[in-house]
């Protein structure tokens, strides 16, 4: 005997997920369809459970953002627990459209061949087409010249890459460094192992009341000593934007070098490194519509030339002799082995995708996306939001707590109830959840795909989650 | 088969295998039903440079743990619980019925949320707290930050509480299926109900670990001094042998681990690893040999057993090559203060 979820669930499975068997919603029903499919029974009536995701559309707007790019990723078009998948947890990662996927398979399907070592048709094709993308980063973050992009896995590689070879090479006894409460563990760890070994110490700056970094307590933290502030553009936790080129204007003041660590930044809003004047920068493929497995190191040219490698072997040489070697200029210095050639090339293709958009278009429609979410979220009871109010300018994303519940309840709720897909835990920022006297938070973001349906979905679905976890108190 | 599945990927512990006098070498059990209808196990020695298999075929002994995990006795209580939920259909309902549990748990004081209690790999935060009850029995207490987290302790709690240590130590997690929650469950949550459910084991094996380290000392100092039995317990007592001895012993189970102080536990352990027995007794009686001369200058109490055990691999043996067995298996005990063992073993046939 089949319960309605299990019943419908059964049928979408039968039929095809696109078969969307959800609606008419209110009426219970029988899916007679299973008998004329030869399946030997006939599922029984079940009360259809609500799910937030199925209330009717609203009527027709001038197309958003998110509707009209909404077809390009397939993905996005599923049911998860009998319910419409709700995917809000972009911050983590995002989903890739169909233009990205088909030169991932293109790339493996027609030329596929080891890059800057071969002269033949399919290495030359490969080279070309990585080095290529590599121009599309410089391109699109304006950095001067593609020499100054250097392909890591990830920005937490990209890192640690300039924490082991300008950092150790660098940081003496006694020299600080500048972090704050709420760096993403990526951008502490690096630098403690860092500190350990060259004797150098961090300092952190806190919050202000408002729940943003304290932009006067990090002026005061400077002295002779310091010589690297290493800060988030975007807070992935508090939604905050930092205004990085002050910061980095009163860092060089100072003597000090500046690493932006823009994974929450790139993928949602134009970057300019050298409007910034940043000295390294870091990002992740992954979160901007590319694939995972690749990430990118922005450093000015003389930087990257003074850097020691990072790691040894084939690429990044330029002679090998028994007892000693000589080593390739940058960028290739620090990508030694075959690098991540489909993902590099994934990753132009999803540049290419987003400036066909325009960042600034995607900018603008995540601002109202961005006010919607808080708004409705802050009008929920019990609902407490971390991070700057939505006076000043919030990223799409809210991490917050409701009174009562805790984050990973609510998250798996909204998960098996309703299809939602928020984040509960620390989000890789425990020194900011223990600055905020919290052990963990539910988070939903945003990308220019989600719609502010969704939005709703999501706070119809909360208020469910809360209903039931409150109805038994 | 699940007998198969249940040794499949354990660990066994062999004392004086591959080699004898080497240390013992730690096995990874793979096994597969075996046409012979039992199970095929094979064990590769992982501690030796060479890895060497070594296959034993196991029908009877397999047939007779397939036998104890199909009829796995719970605990009433957890039996219970079990059915109550295997009976939900509705997820929601699931989760409603892991509230109420969860409602009913009453908060633990805040000087039991330690890091000792602290289930590890929970996404929420966990803490149980066992103690000893009446007749030896266990009981529990938990909290949890997360209320379905907290539903989940609250059912180990009552599943659990009242049971003798015997009993919890020798359950095997194959309950949580019985629960159907596992697709209401995170991985996460999951495996953090897993962690939760051996720590309780754990708990309930150091609460048998420390009553048999507690009982021989005492017993020996008041069967020793019959006069001064108010005395007995404070470790000033003047000088009667066995009262020294129990003046040593407090302090050597405080300055020894529990493994090494609990010989009863350890015996029971090694024959349970080894004979995969179907009866297994173990019965400290060294008390009852307090004033014997051999029991002076060794740690108190712990000298004299009684085991019965009841194993499908004496079935055709010797009394004689049974004795030997159990002796062999015991070897580190008997070297260390072991003093005698009087031993019944048995092969299922003969029980009657």
């Amino acid at each position: 005997m089949l319960t309605g979820r299990d019943s419908r669930r059964f049928a979408n499975r039968a039929l095809g997920t696109r078969f969307n068997l959800i609606r008419p919603l209110n009426q219970p029903y029988q899916i007679m369809a299973c008998a004329s499919l030869g399946l030997g029974f006939i599922a029984l009536h079940g009360r259809p459970r609500a799910c937030a995701s199925s209330a009717p559309a609203a009527a027709a707007a001038p197309p958003a953002l998110g509707d009209v790019t909404r077809p390009h990723f397939p993905i996005l078009d599923q049911t998860v627990n009998g319910c419409k998948l709700v995917y809000l947890d972009n911050a983590a990662t995002s989903q890739k459209p169909v233009a990205v996927l088909d030169k991932l398979q293109d790339y493996y399907s027609v030329y596929n061949s080891n890059v800057h070592r071969g002269i033949h048709a399919l290495s030359a094709k490969a080279t070309e087409a990585y080095e290529v993308a590599r121009q599309k980063v410089a391109n699109f973050i304006n950095a001067e010249t593609y020499r100054e992009i250097v392909f890591t896995r990830n920005a937490t590689e990209a890192i640690n890459l300039v924490a082991f070879t300008w950092g150790l090479s660098t940081l003496r006894e006694g020299d600080e460094v500048i972090l704050s409460v709420a760096e993403h563990h990526s951008n502490i760890v690096p630098w403690q192992i860092a500190a350990q070994k060259t004797g150098a110490s961090l300092k952190y700056v806190t919050l202000t009341e408002d729940e943003t970094l304290n932009v006067e307590e990090l002026k005061g933290l400077f002295t002779k000593k310091t010589k690297l502030v290493s800060l988030h553009h975007v807070s992935n936790t508090l939604g905050s934007i930092n205004p990085m080129q002050d910061i980095i204007r009163y860092a060089h003041d100072h003597g000090a070098k500046v690493l932006v660590d823009a994974c929450q930044s790139v993928p949602h809003m134009t970057v300019d490194v050298r409007g910034l004047d940043a000295d390294f920068l870091v990002f992740s493929s992954h979160k901007m519509c590319g694939p995972t497995g690749i990430g990118v190191l922005y450093g000015k040219h003389d930087m990257l030339m003074a850097m020691p490698p990072f790691l040894g072997g084939g690429e990044m040489i330029s002679d090998v002799f028994l007892n000693h070697s000589t080593y390739a200029d940058p960028p290739l210095r620090f990508e030694a082995g075959t690098p991540a050639i489909a993902e590099a090339i994934g990753l132009g293709a999803a540049i290419d995708y987003l400036s066909n958009l325009g960042m600034d278009n995607i900018h603008a429609y995540e601002v109202e996306l961005s006010k919607y979410l808080y708004s409705k979220l802050s009008s929920v009871s019990g609902v407490r939001i971390y991070g700057p109010k939505s006076g000043s300018e919030r990223a799409a994303l809210c991490a917050f707590n409701v009174e009562g519940i805790h984050p990973t309840d609510l998250s798996t709720f909204l998960d098996q109830q309703h299809g939602v897909a928020v984040r509960s835990g620390h989000h890789c920022t425990q020194p900011l959840h223990r600055h905020l006297g919290i052990n963990a938070s539910a988070r939903a973001s945003l990308y220019f795909y989600n719609t502010k349906r969704e939005v709703d979905a999501f706070i119809d679905a909360l208020n469910d989650t809360i209903g039931f976890f409150s109805s038994l108190h | 088969m699940e007998a198969a599945r249940h040794f499949q990927g354990s660990w066994l512990c062999v004392g004086d295998w591959p080699a004898p006098g080497k240390r013992a070498a730690l096995l990874r059990v793979s096994a597969a039903p075996s046409p012979l209808g039992g199970v095929s196990l094979s064990a590769i020695a992982a501690s030796s440079r060479s890895a060497k298999v070594f296959r034993v075929n196991c029908t009877a002994a397999a047939a007779a743990a397939g036998e104890q995990l199909e009829e796995e006795v719970l605990p009433d209580k957890l039996r219970e619980i079990v059915s109550l939920f295997a009976a939900v259909r509705d997820q929601r309902a699931a989760y409603e019925q892991l509230m109420h549990y969860a409602k009913r748990l009453p908060p633990l004081p805040d000087e039991h949320r330690t890091d000792a209690n602290k289930v590890v790999g929970c996404v929420s935060r966990v803490w149980v707290r066992a103690y000893l009850g009446d007749h030896g029995k266990v009981l529990y207490e938990a909290d949890s930050d997360s209320i379905l987290t907290k539903g989940l302790a609250a059912l180990l709690v009552e599943g659990l509480s009242g049971s003798r240590p015997r009993e919890i130590i020798r359950l095997t997690p194959a309950f949580f299926h019985m629960l159907g929650l596992k697709q209401s469950l995170t991985p996460a949550r999951t495996s953090g109900f897993y962690n939760m459910f051996r720590l309780m084991q754990k708990k309930a094996l150091e609460m048998e670990m420390d009553s048999s380290a507690g009982s021989s000392p005492a017993t020996a100092a008041v069967l020793a001094s019959p006069k001064e039995s108010d005395d007995a317990r404070s470790a000033a007592t003047p000088a009667a042998p066995a009262a020294s001895a129990a003046t040593r012993s407090p302090s050597t189970i405080a300055e020894s681990s529990p493994p090494a102080s609990s010989r009863s536990v350890a015996i029971e352990k090694k024959l349970q690893e080894a004979l995969a027995p179907t009866v297994l007794e173990v019965e400290d009686v060294s008390h009852q040999h307090a004033g014997h001369a051999a029991v002076r200058g060794t740690t108190g109490g712990e000298t004299h057993f009684n085991v019965k055990v009841v194993a499908a691999e004496f079935e055709g043996q010797s009394v004689v090559k049974r004795h030997r067995r159990v002796y062999q298996l015991l070897e580190d005990e008997l070297k260390s203060g072991l003093h005698a063992l009087s031993i019944v073993a048995k092969a299922p046939s003969e029980l009657g």
